[in-house]
């Protein structure tokens, strides 16, 4: 951790999942909830760990973060509409990954107004939607996807199924050859000829 | 940014922030998507879900609405001739037909009907809640004798009904008035015979009870209406009636009375409507403030209409009080 002379300067080191590290400054690191409640009163001795997060997720977190520093506190969600021309081009040059990444990253540092601007914008892509087009953004599998997939599972299970009963079929045979084998069928044919013996010379 | 996002992904307190901001309409789309959608939206607390659900019956639609704000509409298929749609993929409204009209949802169905009464079903499911309001409209709504039974079997009361068909059988006027158990306001535009006659006694315990054509509202009738507000049109109530009933308020009856406003043809006697009534009369110059939360009396467009206003009112510039519990009532006459 460096630490210049005046508090609102002070700079600290956060390390990435690359175990790279970078400066981001006190007052940006201060919107994160998360660091409030781990680091704000005890201080970090060296690197902040945030390292469930890559390197360009957690810089263009944090780019945020130095952008709004300025900003009124934050009460609330704002609607996408009043966006300024930077939040704008800040969402728009993200890609879906990136998006993602920087939604999750976000949620765990606990940036209320991150948060809040990336869900209000999914919301937006959602709203005005009919069921299919929803489907398409949400990438869940269509009806006609999951029918096929159905179709396949059923075909996959009813082979298995085949494969074994004609392997049932096959042990059942070789069973009752092992089962009775020459000295068995010599037992019981002997046990029988006894038996008829017995009753022969009772009668 | 348009490109497909695993909504599913996302940790809780992110997706449910999306769904805070989908509004109703949002989460019943999302819940119509898949199964797992459905057991998402169904779960799901929050903002989008502070509605107030209206099932609104007429001759060419019914309609899941939220603050008047159309929802999800059920619609006859007849009315959309050779034309196949797109089909709902998922659940009981798989293979649906649909369309939307901008926000809302549209429906069809071989009986619009039943179409609303399932819209009905599915919309409790998801909402975690009753239906607030039953509203039956046009002429030509026909079979709402069923919406009604729906509405009494699946819960056990209604908070707002309004019923605004006219031209009422007097058996289906007995039905609604019999079976139907609303908490809050109840509105009725029926006309029925002329010599209707409730098959038994009325009791209204509500907010707002509001009668279009009350001319078969009798005294015994009005005695029983232990309303904060009753508005009624065209009555055939005389002096006499007013004069007992405000008797009966004031030795308690009727205590939750905030304005009675009624239209009568006949002309009023004061002398008998405050026959063995103790009143002060007040000049023009006193103010009057009435201060009533929910108002949803209509008035009269036009016509020489005579209605007297029993109420529990604020007045000004007055110190006179007719009961000694600080409830004052206010008599007023005008002509409009």
């Amino acid at each position: 951790m460096t630490s210049p002379a005046s508090s609102s300067e002070v700079k600290y080191l956060i390390e990435s999942s690359e175990g790279n590290t970078f400066d981001v400054s006190g007052a940006a690191l201060r919107q994160s909830n998360t660091f409030n409640a781990m680091f704000l009163n005890i201080g970090a001795d060296g690197p902040i760990p945030f390292t469930d997060y890559n390197e360009a997720t957690l810089k263009k977190v944090f780019e945020y973060c130095e952008h709004s520093v300025n900003e009124e506190n934050y009460s609330g969600p704002k609607h996408q509409d009043d966006l300024s021309k930077w939040d704008l081009n800040f969402f728009n040059e993200m890609d879906q990954k990136m998006f993602i990444d920087v939604i999750n990253a976000s949620n765990f540092l606990d940036i209320e107004r991150l948060t809040s601007y990336c869900c209000e914008r999914i919301a937006r892509m959602l709203r005005g939607k009919n069921t299919q087009e929803m489907i398409k953004v949400i990438t869940l599998p269509t009806a006609e996807e999951l029918e096929a997939k159905q179709k396949v599972e059923e075909k996959k299970a009813a082979a298995a199924k085949k494969v074994a009963e004609k392997a049932a079929e096959t042990a059942e045979k070789t069973e009752t050859l092992e089962e009775l084998p020459v000295q068995q069928l010599v037992q019981t044919t002997r046990n029988k000829l006894t038996r008829k013996y017995l009753s022969f010379s009772n009668e | 940014m348009t490109t497909p996002f695993r909504l599913f992904s996302l940790p809780y307190v992110p997706l449910k922030q999306v769904l805070d901001n989908l509004g109703p309409h949002g989460i019943i789309l999302l819940s119509l998507c898949s199964r797992r959608s459905k057991n998402l939206a169904v779960s799901y607390r929050g903002p989008s879900k502070n509605v107030q659900l209206h099932l609104m019956y007429g001759d060419s639609f019914g309609s899941l609405a939220n603050d008047l704000t159309g929802v999800w509409e059920a619609i006859d298929i007849k009315n959309l001739g050779s034309v196949r749609l797109g089909t709902l993929p998922s659940g009981k409204f798989r293979d649906v037909q649909y369309k939307m009209d901008g926000d809302c949802l549209v429906t069809l169905w071989e009986d619009k009907l039943t179409g609303l009464i399932e819209i009905g079903n599915y919309a409790r499911e998801i909402f975690n809640q009753d239906i607030y309001q039953v509203s039956i409209g046009d002429e030509q709504a026909v079979g709402y004798r069923r919406l009604i039974e729906w509405t009494m079997d699946t819960q056990k009361s209604i908070e707002r009904f309004y019923f605004g068909i006219k031209k009422t059988l007097d058996e289906d006027l007995d039905y609604i008035l019999e079976n139907l158990k609303c908490t809050g306001s109840l509105s009725l535009l029926a006309r029925p015979s002329k010599n209707y006659r409730t098959a038994k006694p009325l009791f209204f315990n509500l907010n707002v009870i509001y009668i279009c054509k009350s001319f078969w509202i009798t005294q015994r009738d009005l005695l029983g209406m232990n309303c904060k507000i009753i508005t009624m049109y065209n009555s055939k109530l005389t002096s006499e009636d007013f004069n007992v009933f405000l008797k009966h308020w004031m030795s308690g009856g009727c205590s939750k009375l905030k304005l009675l406003l009624v239209s009568v043809k006949e002309l009023i006697n004061f002398e008998s409507v405050f026959d063995g009534v103790e009143f002060t009369e007040r000049g023009r110059d006193v103010e009057r403030i009435f201060v009533i939360v929910d108002v949803s009396a209509r008035w009269p467009s036009s016509g020489q209409v005579k209605y007297p206003t029993i109420g529990r009112s604020l007045i000004c510039n007055s110190k006179q009080r007719m009961r000694k519990n600080g409830k004052v009532c206010e008599y007023e006459h005008r002509t409009i």
